[in-house]
């Protein structure tokens, strides 16, 4: 070898070995600071999700800190980005516990990555409360150290009820996308639907972000369908009910799960939004009995902030947030055993929020996370079921 | 007895080089020594280990002058079959990854054969439309892999005396069967078989005048290169417990081992693995932190920039040379 | 419903063919392949958008205008990529995915992650005859796609400087040993193929929400729909659409959403396999 490629390769040793060194280094905790970790997709495909869940952490972190803090001390959030890969979210988990020495991680949005994450907190032995997660299995695994402050019952078993007492359909049509959580919602509600002798004779699978339904619309007129539930998300029901009304479809009744109750979505849709349903965890108005106040507090706060209406998934976030700093405000701060037991302080959370009154079984799920129906009625969200937090009557069908 | 003349003759060709990489080897089994204070950096290194091998893979393909955008459906293939046959039939991982390789390099093998006679970029699109239909099956076949649902509980590693799937069991198994890649690769590089694919990259047409039979060492290579890729994926299945199958067949693992071999030189043995150690290191201990947000556009511009100024990758900066193949 | 079916699958299948023109050309003239086609897309869909949402123009008006702005990152673009070298499909492959990842983080910071659409409220408006109904949209993507095609096929046939071109696409050395200038021709056909992509892109945006990773669907289908075309046969890339869209349909409603990437999928490797110069070559 020459010398000229000596050099270069001892260059080369060089860079690896500065990186080995600034592996080596991690943070000293610092005793002023609480750090909290966050790991959303800030990029990628997912990112305009992880980016809203973001909103609701910071949110929460900011407001605590107006307020003192905990116990005196500052809460720091260290963000990090998964890609919207779950290697990566993987790998973050451990970064952000060894060299950030955060006492928390949180965030989170779709069941690949949160699995993912789960499983890296169970390793890592950090407490991980997911912001949006919602396969039933995650919870099967006796993992101590993950919660969840959604999950699927709590989308499932409104749409059931809402479906069996006031829709009474006799065919309902059920298109969803293939990602874990609305398989799993399609697959169970069928499987009730059936036990009710409702039947479904049209069930789809699509991959979210196709560009035309039109084939499955031509399909679905086949049936006379007196309701179509759709587990898509914003991008597929923007474009479905456009294509729905394009192809003079006779549409009775529409609900998706996802993706409709956001602001975001009437304003793109304007009036074809009208009348559609969806679930609701929470929304500026739709709030849990006796948290109107906070709730309007929190709207005021996050616009004021972001400049823009909040989501039900800022709130998703923030809640998430919440759960930990709530908890850390239950533990002892000054001990070296400090994530076990803010892992058993959350364990204990009884906290209620504009979205949920927070508690956890044993499994790490929440207790009381569910959903209301809601329906879009001049431009606003207007809750129609259950008929003790209903702001309004159902207009049902939407055409005759 | 062939093995052992290759082997000597390799030393004695090669001794410095040699050398070199054994010695480098030999350290990073003692990394876990060293950094016992920062595992992280241990997973750091795991992962980009495991890309390495994927690269790895690739590039022995990359080499007979086919290019592959399909590689995430052998690396998906492993990572299922993997994982199933350790679900169905109750084993451990290490026994199972060798299920998972060898689904990896049977679609290998029937690709090989089926693609036989396109070449360039037509062989590269069918390699890419080839992800699809695994991916479909995966996805479709529910009663066989709970479909979009995916596959949890997928058994650890374990080691002796170690902590299930700790990073340092990770960090062993990866390493480890990367040296055995390396190895593998090596020895098919420079023996009659590597000499071959080199002149297939060439000009075929002038090889196979030759008498080298470009159907059948194109079907042994693809199958050896699958091989590897399936056992990533198997790796990857086992290490992290949960796949999906829009997860492990994303075109995410075509890409990943293509952009890393060029990065570091796809001409060289070990271009590939330099590729992925320098590449992963870079982007987390230098993008990552500097700009947390933007670090994709730098992934993006590196790759950019490899292109333009140094076609031969960080190996061919070094001087290395194109084993006397002068031209591209 | 099968004549909706057929409506439908005809106006995919033209929008399929508008976002595959441009690729087709600048593969089969330059050689580069472009995996950012569809980013490029995008950036033409988000110049229309400006264009009509913060600027108030309306659909038509902001095509020509997403065209400059395509040509303009055209003539920046063609002077990176003749620094590459050879082997340019390799090469242009791993470099334009290195643009993909930079492209879709730029618009990731300039537009942010939501989704956009170039709402054209009169395209909504439906068309009967003789009891068939169709939207004026259905119509537009069809036109355009049409006489798109026809016109630079007329080009390509009919001027001397398309007959340079499809000699070049043929044999580039040849050409050069005529006499023709090879490089002006490079260009001319490049920003011509770029030209094309400023022109799919408002309609990509008025059918399809853009978002910053929603590209790499595009490039598939310009992809599949070049290479089932055969590059250079510019004829056939409206009937490869037509193809592809009828395809998806009807695979859509026999055998289920679920399988449409899958079965096109197994229908590009089977062109591939046994006419891998195209269905319209006639080698």
């Amino acid at each position: 070898m020459n010398r000229k490629s000596n050099l270069r390769l001892g260059l080369l040793v060089c860079i690896l070995i500065i990186s080995f060194v600034l592996a080596g280094c991690s943070r000293k905790p610092s005793h002023e600071f609480i750090r909290i970790g966050e790991i959303d997709p800030l990029t990628g495909k997912l990112a305009r999700h992880g980016l809203e869940i973001h909103e609701g952490i910071l949110l929460a972190i900011e407001e605590t800190n107006l307020k003192g803090g905990i116990k005196g001390k500052n809460v720091e959030l260290v963000t990090r980005d998964d890609q919207s890969l779950p290697e990566v979210a993987y790998g973050l988990v451990q970064e952000l516990v060894q060299k950030e020495k955060v006492v928390a991680i949180t965030g989170g949005y779709v069941d690949t990555l949160v699995a993912v994450i789960s499983e890296a907190a169970r390793k890592s032995e950090v407490p991980y409360v997911a912001a949006a997660s919602l396969q039933e299995e995650l919870t099967k695994t006796k993992n101590p150290y993950f919660f969840r402050i959604s999950k699927l019952s709590g989308f499932l078993k409104p749409v059931e009820r809402f479906l069996v007492e006031v829709i009474k359909p006799r065919k309902v049509g059920i298109l969803y996308a293939s990602t874990p959580g609305s398989t799993e919602f399609a697959t169970k509600l069928v499987e009730f639907l059936k036990i009710k002798n409702i039947q479904v004779p049209f069930q789809e699978k699509f991959r979210t972000g196709i560009s035309d339904f039109t084939p499955l619309i031509i399909k679905m007129t086949r049936y006379d369908l007196d309701f179509i539930i759709s587990g898509g998300f914003l991008p597929d029901h923007l474009l479905l009910i456009r294509q729905l009304k394009q192809n003079n479809y006779p549409l009775k009744g529409y609900l998706g799960p996802w993706g409709i109750a956001y602001p975001s979505f009437v304003s793109q849709m304007k009036k074809d939004a009208e009348l559609l349903c969806s679930t609701c965890a929470w929304n500026p108005g739709i709030t849990l009995p006796g948290t109107e106040e906070v709730s309007r507090e929190f709207v005021e706060n996050f616009e004021k902030r972001f400049n823009k209406t909040p989501s039900t998934t800022n709130m998703h976030g923030y809640t998430a947030a919440m759960v930990i700093i709530d908890a850390l405000k239950r533990t002892n701060l000054d001990n070296n055993n400090l994530k076990n037991d803010l892992r058993n302080a959350i364990s204990a959370t009884d906290l209620i929020l504009p979205m949920e009154h927070v508690a956890f079984d044993q499994n790490g799920d929440p207790l009381n996370y569910e959903h209301v129906i809601i329906q879009i009625q001049n431009g606003r969200f207007v809750c129609v079921y259950p008929p003790e937090r209903a702001t309004g009557k159902l207009v049902y069908p939407i055409t005759d | 007895m062939k093995v052992i003349t290759l082997t000597l003759r390799l030393h004695q060709r090669f001794f410095p080089k040699v050398l070199t990489v054994t010695g480098f080897i030999l350290l990073l089994f003692l990394v876990p020594l060293l950094a016992i204070q920062s595992s992280f950096l241990l997973q750091v290194l795991s992962t980009s280990f495991l890309y390495a091998a994927l690269s790895l893979s690739w590039n022995l393909l990359a080499y007979s002058g086919h290019i592959s955008l399909g590689h995430a459906a052998f690396f998906g293939l492993g990572a299922y079959g993997s994982a199933l046959f350790a679900l169905n039939f109750d084993t451990d991982p290490f026994t199972s990854i060798w299920a998972g390789g060898l689904a990896g390099a049977l679609l290998a093998a029937f690709s090989g054969i089926l693609f036989a006679r396109l070449r360039g970029a037509y062989f590269a699109l069918a390699t890419l439309a080839l992800v699809e239909i695994p991916k479909m099956i995966a996805d479709n076949w529910v009663s066989l892999t709970r479909g979009s649902l995916g596959l949890l509980n997928i058994p650890p590693f374990k080691l002796p005396l170690i902590n299930a799937n700790s990073n340092l069991t990770i960090y062993l198994v990866n390493l480890s069967s990367l040296t055995i890649l390396l190895l593998v690769v090596a020895l098919i590089l420079n023996s009659r078989w590597g000499w071959a694919l080199r002149a297939l990259r060439q000009d075929e047409k002038v090889s196979m005048t030759i008498g080298i039979n470009s159907n059948f060492y194109t079907l042994i290579t693809i199958s050896v290169s699958g091989f590897g890729a399936g056992i990533c994926g198997a790796i990857f299945a086992h290490s992290i417990g949960i796949i999906e199958p829009g997860m492990v067949f994303s075109l995410h693992y075509s890409a990943l081992p293509m952009v890393m071999a060029l990065f570091g030189g796809r001409f060289s043995v070990i271009g590939p693995v330099v590729g992925s150690l320098v590449l992963t290191l870079l982007d987390q201990f230098v993008f990552q932190p500097i700009f947390p947000s933007g670090h994709q556009i730098l992934y993006g511009l590196a790759i950019m920039i490899t292109i333009l100024f140094m076609p031969g990758g960080l190996m061919g900066l070094l001087g290395a040379r194109k084993h006397g193949i002068t031209g591209s | 419903m099968y004549l909706k079916l057929l409506i439908s699958g005809l106006a995919l299948g033209s929008f399929y063919a508008i976002i595959a023109l441009g690729f087709s050309m600048i593969f089969g003239v330059t050689r580069v392949f472009n995996l950012a086609h569809g980013e490029l897309l995008l950036a033409g869909g988000y110049v229309a958008y400006v264009a009509c949402e913060r600027f108030g123009l309306g659909f038509w008006p902001s095509v020509p205008i997403s065209v400059l702005a395509l040509i303009l990152l055209g003539v920046i673009l063609y002077r990176v990529f003749r620094a590459i070298k050879e082997p340019l499909e390799l090469n242009t492959i791993v470099f334009t995915f290195g643009l993909v990842i930079a492209l879709q983080n730029l618009f990731l910071i300039f537009f942010s992650a939501d989704y956009r659409i170039l709402t054209t409220p009169e395209w909504s408006t439906t068309i009967e005859i003789f009891n068939v109904s169709f939207t004026r949209g259905h119509l537009s993507m069809f036109l355009t796609a049409f006489i798109s095609v026809s016109a630079l096929y007329f080009v390509l046939r009919h001027t001397f400087w398309g007959k340079a071109l499809r000699a070049t696409i043929q044999d580039r050395e040849a050409v050069g040993l005529l006499g023709i200038d090879v490089e002006k021709n490079s260009i001319l056909a490049f920003l011509g193929g770029i030209a094309l992509v400023g022109l799919a892109g408002p309609f990509f945006a008025s059918f399809h929400y853009i978002h910053p990773t929603g590209g790499i669907e595009a490039t598939l289908i310009a992809i599949i729909v070049t290479i089932v075309a055969g590059v250079g046969h510019v004829r056939a890339v409206i009937w490869a659409g037509w193809g592809m869209g009828l395809l998806e349909n009807l695979v859509t409603t026999t055998l289920g959403a679920a399988f449409r990437e899958g079965v096109t999928s197994l229908v590009l490797i089977a062109i591939l396999l046994y006419k891998p110069c195209g269905l319209a070559d006639n080698q």
